[in-house]
């Protein structure tokens, strides 16, 4: 069998490409990253969509190993169509497939091998070829059981292998193999019953969303107006003659039927439409129980005016009738909705202030001329001049101009920066103070603002496993519910003691009304939607809502030393001159001969000097590994290591000793050593407060490092740091983090390198720190774009805060709706409590209210 | 128990089967 695809990587390693059949999401990426990671001597996993896995690993690991393990969580790895199809893989070392190295696409699957992969199973047996995702807008869903309608008739499309809707954001996301056809989305939207418009020109998404948003509160607001009142006259009309001796008599009824005409079929013409819809569609939803609770209530009064004597009469009574309560139900859930459109309303605006960080026009030059154009329209390499004030439209490199940016809605780093021709500035950031050229370089979506928004929205567009358990519970709920208020009418049909009709349809009316899931639906999202935007703008960005639950769940949190508790770059910490020199001196002779070098080394010691006049600095020559020489003020300098500054002085090696954590660098001019610097990578400013506070939330904090225990104690002192592990190879790392996992803890782990990836990925949470490198943000669930510690700590807040408002969030929902249904079935009536059918209205409309108002308290 | 009582019970149980069996059964979208 031909190997093919293992070869030596850079790092000594060997890297080998798997192909890697049935991952749909990042969830499934993440699986498979982490089984990878887990698999003895694998020290670098890098999966991507729509199917590749590429693994760094020791010698010794044999392919069949990785292939294993990635079947062993539910993915499967195809074979070249060549191959023996019914081989066993653990056989051989070889395997005998053959990976996309050489171009060779997976051609069907050459066995049914492993179980099916898991969420969402793949439709049919077409291979990933290529993957694409799709989102479209969705307007109209109300509840969680519209979700489940959208999703199936998505899933109806040809190619279509998962789909997923987010309620609160109002949006489907599909994944299918191959090109998805958007009107063929929209077309399946819009038979299902829901809306999905298309954007007009230059109208972007989020307009998209206002518009329709803006379009359901004045519809719903004009309903009220006329139903209001409407439904307030009806009810005194009802209750006037119970409470006071006005009798309106027959004409009194007559007018109820007349102003309740309106309000229920116009006014609720929504609820109607839908249980009509629904029926059709099998899929019971809230406005099935709404608009068959009303309807039965007006149904039955009207037939109690017209025709009363095909109805049952208790001694001789007209027979009752209920406009009033039809009526007051359709305002009030119409209120309900009102209220709850225009708090999500206020909820999405954290994403649009966001978007709205985007600058949307750009001025091009080209030629001679500026033009001003759309950003879509900007090109890679375009020159976008940008005045003193504005924000970047692009992301670039400074090409002409010297200014200082706030990139702090990128990054969240409020500290202006300073930037000159060669640097890099971010779209998003404002330029302050003078007039900028910029080579364009990402854009849209490739951009660092563009990638801030589509991992927000995969983050709001993820559902949380809480959440999707609630769905499942939505969507048998509302048949269950039928079935209840069917049950408690034929009870209380033979157990009332009089009026048996009236009060058993009263209150099946009133169980229908109850029970409405509407809050169970919008628990999770609106939490989501307000905690994410709101993490966003602090620079803390969460992939998906599991992870958000994993976070807030974390007992361990485990710190990479370089880079992620310290600046990772080396500063001078000491300047030791020998006896009879000057400090001063020596620092300032050393800078002068480094001045032009880029060493890290070197730009230590000029920013130690950073003030000081420093000399020009002539016949600069560079030793690699031993330092260099220069000329400065008529002197022969050398800056450089002890064995450099030895060989520089022919042999004389400096005395004093070598210190643990720290480098040296000997200064010597004249051929005389004058004195040593001492560089150390120090901690961050932010790093022992950050320590601090993820303590006092109750977490452990671990550093982990690949330096010695000697020169890593002082750092872990300073920060505050208790438990320390050295000595750690990188490819260790994650090792490390299943071992605190093994003893039973939930560990976050927070890097920065490509180093740090699998360790990431093996943590229960991985958490990038965002200087850190494009893998580690690619692996990581939680990036924190701030370069301050304290993000970390802050998104473990925001998280548990989250959480918090989720579960308070479910328990609003169920209560209203669980405990509503046994009081409107008259478990009560006995001991003489009723919940009539307004009442059980008033609580639904309440009951989501309340929970988007709960909602919103994350975003202060 | 009067014959309309049981007729309305037998009535009942009819419903919560077809209510059931439109929104949960083998084709329902669900």
């Amino acid at each position: 069998v031909e190997h093919v695809t293992p070869r030596e990587s850079d790092s000594g390693g060997v890297e080998t490409v798997l192909p890697v059949e049935g991952m749909t999401c990042d969830h499934c990426v993440g699986r498979v990253t982490k089984a990878l990671s887990s698999v003895p001597g694998v020290a670098e996993v890098q999966v991507s969509l729509p199917g590749t896995a590429r693994v760094v690993h020791g010698p010794d690991v044999p392919r069949a190993a990785l292939i294993e393990a990635i079947e062993d969580v539910g993915y499967d790895v195809p074979k070249e169509p060549g191959a023996a199809p019914v081989e066993p893989v653990a056989g051989g070392g070889g395997g005998g497939g053959r990976g996309p190295a050489r171009g060779a696409r997976p051609r069907g699957r050459a066995a049914a091998r492993g179980p099916p992969p898991p969420p969402p199973p793949p439709r049919g047996a077409t291979p990933a070829a290529t993957m694409s995702r799709q989102s479209v807008p969705v307007y109209g869903m109300h509840c969680a059981s519209c979700v489940n309608t959208v999703e199936h008739a998505l899933l109806e499309i040809p190619g279509v292998q998962s789909a997923y809707v987010n309620l609160a954001a109002q949006r489907a996301t599909v994944t299918a193999a191959g090109d998805i056809d958007e009107t063929a989305l929209r077309k399946a939207i819009e038979d299902a019953g829901y809306q999905s418009p298309v954007a007009k020109a230059g109208e972007r998404q989020l307009d998209l969303e206002e518009r329709a948003r803006s379009e359901e509160i004045s519809y719903l607001r004009r309903r009220l107006v006329v139903a209001g009142p409407l439904a307030a006259i009806v009810v005194t009309l009802a209750m006037l003659p119970m409470v006071s001796p006005v009798d309106f008599g027959a004409w009194g009824l007559w007018a109820q039927a007349a102003l309740t005409l309106p309000v229920w079929a116009w006014g609720g013409a929504r609820f109607l439409r839908g249980m009509v819809a629904s029926f059709r569609r099998r899929a019971a939803d809230m406005y099935t129980l709404i608009g068959l609770g009303t309807s039965v209530a007006f149904g039955w009064s009207v037939l109690a005016l017209l025709a009363p004597s095909w109805l049952p009469t208790h001694e001789g009574h007209h027979p009752p009738v209920y406009f009033e309560t039809a009526a007051a139900i359709v305002v009030l859930i119409l209120l309900g909705n009102f209220l709850e459109a225009r708090a999500k309303g206020r909820a999405s605006r954290a994403i649009r202030e966001l978007l709205d960080l985007a600058p949307r026009r750009a001025r091009v030059i080209r030629g001679e001329a500026e033009f001003d154009v759309a950003v879509e329209d900007v090109v890679p390499g375009d020159l976008v001049a940008v005045r003193p004030g504005e924000r970047i439209p692009v992301d670039g490199v400074v090409s002409v101009g010297r200014t200082s940016v706030d990139a702090s809605v990128v990054t969240g780093e409020s500290l202006p920066v300073a930037k000159e021709p060669g640097d890099e500035v971010l779209g998003g950031s404002v330029n302050l103070e003078g007039a900028l050229r910029v080579e364009a370089t990402r854009l849209g979506s490739d951009s660092a603002l563009g990638r801030i928004l589509r991992l927000v929205e995969e983050a709001q567009g993820s559902r949380a496993p809480v959440q999707r358990l609630a769905d499942q519970v939505a969507s048998v709920f509302v048949p269950v519910v039928m079935s209840i208020a069917i049950a408690t009418f034929g009870l209380w049909y033979v157990l009332a003691a009089e009026d048996p009709l009236v009060s058993a349809l009263v209150r099946a009316v009133a169980v229908l009304i109850v029970a409405c899931p509407c809050a169970l639906g919008i628990a999770t999202p609106t939490a989501l939607l307000v905690g994410t935007a709101r993490g966003a703008r602090q620079g803390i960005l969460v992939r998906d809502a599991a992870s958000l639950e994993t976070a807030g769940s974390v007992d361990v949190v485990v710190m990479d030393k370089t880079g992620t508790l310290t600046i990772g770059k080396p500063s001078l910490v000491a300047v030791e001159p020998m006896p009879g020199e000057d400090a001063d001196e020596v620092l300032r002779f050393a800078a002068a001969a480094e001045r032009g070098s880029e060493h890290p080394l070197a730009l230590a010691v000029v920013q130690a000097a950073a003030g000081k006049a420093l000399p020009e600095a002539h016949d600069v020559t560079a030793k690699p590994g031993r330092g260099l020489t220069a000329t400065v003020e008529g002197r022969k300098v050398f800056v450089g290591s002890r064995r450099g500054v030895a060989e520089h002085l022919s042999g004389e090696a400096p005395g004093a000793a070598e210190v643990a954590g720290k480098t040296a660098m000997y200064v010597a001019w004249d051929g005389k050593l004058r004195g040593r610097l001492l560089a150390a990578d120090t901690i961050k400013a932010s790093a022992k407060e950050a320590v601090r506070r993820l303590r006092e939330l109750g977490l452990d904090v671990v550093m982990l490092t690949g330096d010695t225990a000697a020169a890593a104690e002082p750092i872990a002192r300073e920060a505050g740091v208790t438990r320390v592990i050295a000595d750690v190879l990188p490819e260790d790392k994650a090792r490390h983090v299943r071992e605190l996992q093994a003893s039973g803890r939930k560990v976050a782990m927070v890097g920065d390198g490509l180093n740090d990836a699998p360790a990431l990925a093996a943590a229960d949470l991985g958490m990038a720190v965002g200087t850190g490198t494009d893998v580690a943000l690619e692996t990581a669930k939680v990036a924190l774009l701030r370069d301050d510690l304290g993000a970390v700590a802050d998104a473990i807040a925001m998280s548990r805060r989250i959480n918090r408002v989720v579960r308070q969030n479910l328990f609003f929902a169920f209560v209203y709706n669980t405990a509503g249904i046994p009081l409107a079935a008259g478990l009560l009536a006995p001991f003489g409590f009723v919940l009539s059918p307004m009442f059980a209205a008033a609580a639904m409309a309440m009951s989501s209210v309340s929970v988007v108002t709960n909602s919103l308290r994350l975003a202060r | 128990m009067s014959p309309d009582e049981i007729a309305v019970l037998i009535g009942c149980v009819v419903a919560i089967l077809a209510v059931n069996l439109w929104f949960l059964g083998p084709r329902s979208a669900r």
